[in-house]
Order: C-alpha cells, then sequence, then structure tokens
C-alpha cells in the first residue's frame, strides 16, 4: 500500500475543517462573533498554506 | 600555453553540450486552437489541460482570458517540432508594442478609475483604479523573476558568460545567431504578465463571487464547495500526483474560503434585489408587517401621500444592503429612529452620523404629532430620512442649511 503524502492530508483536513467552520456559521448552528470567526478562517488558511510549505520544502 | 589550449577544448565542447534553455513556444504537437495551452503547459511544466481550464474560467469570469489567448497566439512563436521557433513567424517588435498597448486600452475603465464615479457607484474605484493597474503589473513582474529564478530565461548576464566561456570567434558567432531566433525576452514577459493579469481577474472575480453568494445568503452552498475540495486534497494524498494538484486545490479553496470568511464574519448581507426600488404605499395596510427589504441599488420609501392623525404612531422597518435609501414623510410627522449601518453615512432629519458603525438613536418624546417610529439598517451606502421630496434629494446632496431646516421642523413637529 502507497504511503499517503501527509502534508496533502493536512491539508485537506484543514480545508475541510474550514469549510465546516463556514457551514455550521452560515446555518446558525454555532454563532461566533465577527472577530473570532476571522481569526478561525485566516488560523485554517494560514495552517494550511503551512503545511502545503512543509511539504514542499520535503519534496 | 599549449595546456591552455588543451584544457579549454573541453570547455568549449561541454558549453557546445550545454541543453539548450526552455523556451516559451506555442506547441506544435498538443494543440486545440493555436497550441498557447500546450505550450504553455510545456514551458511551466504543469498539465495543458489545467491551462486550457485556467484559460476557460478567466474568459467566462470577465472575458481575460480570450485577450491573454490571442496576445500570446500573437506573440510566442511557433514550435517547429524541435524545441526551436520556427522560422520567419517572429513578429514585428512595433507590432508587439501596437498589440500591448492596444491590450492597455482595453482593460475596462474601472481598472483606470474611471466610469463609476456617478449615481451611487463605487467612488474609492476613482482611487484605487490606478493602483490596480500597478498592482497586476507588479504582480506579472514578479511571477517572471520568480520563474526565472526557478528555471527559464537567460538574461544578459548569464549570455556574457557564455559568450566568455566560448572559445573561438566561431562558436560566438554561431551563440548569438541561435540566440536571435529566440523571440525577444520582452515579449515573453508580456506574455508572462498577460497571463498573470487574467489569473489575478479570474481569481478576483471567484473571490467577489464567493462573497456576493455568502452576503445573499447562500454562504452554505460556498461552505460546500469548500469542504468538497478540501476532501479532493485529502484524498490527493493517496495517488502519486498529489504534490502537483494539491497547490492548485488549495489556491481554489482560499479563494473561495476567505472573501465567504470575511463576510460572514463581518455579517454583511444583502438580500431582496438589485436596482430601483419606489414604494409609496397610500395606506396604511399597504405597508408590510415585515417592512422592506433590499439588496443593492437605490430604495425610495415615500410616506408623504399616507393619512397622518394627530397622535398616531406607524411603525416600520427597513433593510438596505448596498447603495442609497430615501425615506421620505410629511414635515408635520415626529421620526424617532433608529438606525443603524456598517459604513457610509446617515442623515436623518437633520441628524449625521458618517463613516463606521453608523447609529442614530432618537428617543424623541411622545407629542401630539403623528409620529413615525423607523428601525432603519443599511450595510453600505447612505440612508437619507427626510421631509423633502426623494427626487430632489437623489439629485443633489443636502447642502448645511437645508440640514438646519430639517432639523428645526424635525423638534418643531416632535415638541407639539
Amino acid at each position: 500500500m502507497r504511503r499517503p503524502d501527509l502534508s496533502a492530508l493536512a491539508v485537506g483536513l484543514t480545508i475541510v475543517f474550514l469549510g465546516v467552520l463556514l457551514l455550521l456559521q452560515e446555518n446558525g448552528s454555532i454563532d461566533l462573533e465577527g472577530g473570532w470567526l476571522l481569526a478561525g478562517v485566516t488560523a485554517c488558511a494560514g495552517g494550511a498554506l503551512l503545511a502545503s510549505g512543509l511539504g514542499a520544502r520535503d519534496t | 600555453m599549449a595546456e591552455n589550449e588543451k584544457g579549454k577544448q573541453p570547455e568549449a565542447e561541454s558549453a557546445a553540450e550545454k541543453p539548450r534553455p526552455r523556451r516559451l513556444l506555442r506547441s506544435s504537437g498538443d494543440r486545440m486552437l493555436w497550441g498557447v495551452a500546450g505550450g504553455l503547459g510545456e514551458y511551466l511544466r504543469i498539465d495543458p489541460t489545467l491551462v486550457r481550464l485556467g484559460f476557460a474560467a478567466a474568459t467566462i469570469f470577465g472575458g481575460f482570458g480570450v485577450i491573454a489567448y490571442l496576445v500570446m497566439a500573437v506573440v510566442v512563436p511557433e514550435d517547429d517540432g524541435t524545441g526551436k521557433p520556427r522560422e520567419g513567424r517572429r513578429p514585428p517588435t512595433w507590432a508587439i508594442v501596437l498589440l500591448a498597448l492596444a491590450v492597455l486600452v482595453a482593460l475596462p475603465g474601472p481598472l483606470w478609475g474611471w466610469g463609476w464615479h456617478h449615481d451611487g457607484g463605487w467612488p474609492w474605484w476613482g482611487f484605487f483604479g490606478p493602483l490596480w493597474l500597478i498592482f497586476l503589473i507588479v504582480a506579472g513582474f514578479l511571477v517572471v523573476r520568480a520563474m526565472r529564478r526557478g528555471r527559464p530565461f537567460r538574461g544578459r548576464r548569464e549570455a556574457a558568460q557564455d559568450s566568455a566561456d566560448a572559445t573561438t570567434t566561431q562558436a560566438a558567432t554561431a551563440e548569438t545567431s541561435e540566440r536571435g531566433d529566440e523571440p525577444p525576452r520582452a515579449v515573453r514577459a508580456i506574455a508572462l504578465i498577460v497571463l498573470a493579469l487574467a489569473a489575478i481577474c479570474a481569481a478576483a472575480t471567484v473571490a467577489a463571487c464567493a462573497a456576493w453568494a455568502t452576503a445573499t445568503g447562500n454562504g452554505e452552498v460556498v461552505a460546500g464547495v469548500v469542504i468538497a475540495i478540501g476532501v479532493a486534497i485529502a484524498a490527493t494524498a493517496f495517488i502519486a500526483d498529489a504534490r502537483r494538484i494539491a497547490p492548485w486545490l488549495l489556491a481554489a479553496a482560499l479563494v473561495l474560503g476567505l472573501p465567504a470568511g470575511a463576510m460572514a464574519a463581518a455579517d454583511i448581507r444583502f438580500d431582496g434585489g438589485i436596482g430601483d426600488r419606489e414604494y409609496r404605499p397610500a395606506a396604511l395596510t399597504d405597508l408590510p408587517a415585515d417592512g422592506y427589504d433590499f439588496g443593492v441599488g437605490q430604495m425610495i420609501v415615500d410616506l408623504r401621500d399616507l393619512h397622518w392623525t394627530d397622535g398616531q404612531t406607524v411603525s416600520l422597518s427597513s433593510e438596505l444592503g448596498i447603495g442609497q435609501m430615501i425615506v421620505s414623510v410629511p414635515p408635520n410627522v415626529c421620526v424617532d429612529a433608529d438606525a443603524t449601518g456598517k459604513a457610509g453615512e446617515l442623515l436623518v432629519r437633520g441628524e449625521t452620523s458618517d463613516g463606521v458603525d453608523l447609529e442614530i438613536d432618537q428617543s424623541q418624546p411622545q407629542g401630539k404629532a403623528p409620529r413615525l417610529d423607523l428601525d432603519a439598517q443599511i450595510q453600505l451606502g447612505q440612508l437619507t430620512v427626510t421631509d423633502r421630496d426623494p427626487i430632489a434629494v437623489e439629485e443633489h446632496d443636502v447642502s448645511d442649511e437645508e440640514r438646519a431646516e430639517e432639523l428645526n421642523s424635525e423638534r418643531e413637529a416632535c415638541s407639539r
């Protein structure tokens, strides 16, 4: 079995988390204040970019 | 001396055997029209299908894909099948310069900072227009520079180094002649800048669509697409081409997710349509129970035809996303408004609030005069509550004198 690319996996899961965060906020399941939501969104984006960059460095 | 001659010989041979620099050429083998996408794919070492999708996206979202493709079809030479430009196909420099100028002139007006100054348009385009253009050109330049660092074209210094390495006049002449077949560096730079412009414009348009969808209550769709892309990225971890595909998917997810998140965080909503709306209720029963709600544009609520009686209180709520809202009442009506806005200007019977986080919260005493309890919200734009004709408000700004008159009129009505 092929060993999965961990950086791609981390990037994918981070983006899924970003999407879930947006989805929950939109349908009202959570009600984050603007600042917290923005912090969460940028943290997800930053995490995904970081994982992608680390993966590229290891290539 | 003889040893020196011998020492130089292998160097000259290795210089002659050095692989030719990779060139941006239109593909003669992988082509659907003129081989631009195929050539770009070979040059950038990416799947030409992705390049074609990029051109298609840039064409749909703003039309830059067509311009970029046509420019590259003209200025990029065709591959003769051996990795060299086909002889005699290079356009003259003056034609290239004219084409570049034509593309710049053909750019939409807002990019130059004009065309959006009137009738409730976006006044900041007047300031940011030229900056946009400069930003795009600098971005294109950085793309070219980054690509040069990775591989591509040889600069003057490298070319001079090659010439110094050449040991015979014949070899130097042959090298110069060979380089003469290459398209000028300026041409390739223009092509890459135009491609970068197309990509940036396409990304900006997709981001705007995501923001728009979120603001109009369709954020769940955007979130669903972002989740799907995330799952796709995670799935690429189990296939061989993960490192090639994942960055593109990541870029798409961020272009969609970040603006959607920003709009959700700012709680900017504009439901209710786009354009101009004018409401002129003649009786109280004409007033909608849940108030007036409009998305983007101009909304006029003219209440001067209502039959107002002393001691009567009329409650009304109205919401606007982006644009201008004008509420007109008769001069004898006391307005008790609770108006808020994210950014722009509120003008309520002479009282003003402008900038960001706008609020006017009046607490008028209950008197004999008819009264309007107004709950008004705007996201971005202008709210005017006045006793004048909405058309007059629309046609010119309210002067200080008119504002003072309205304030006096309001005080007089509310003190009855």
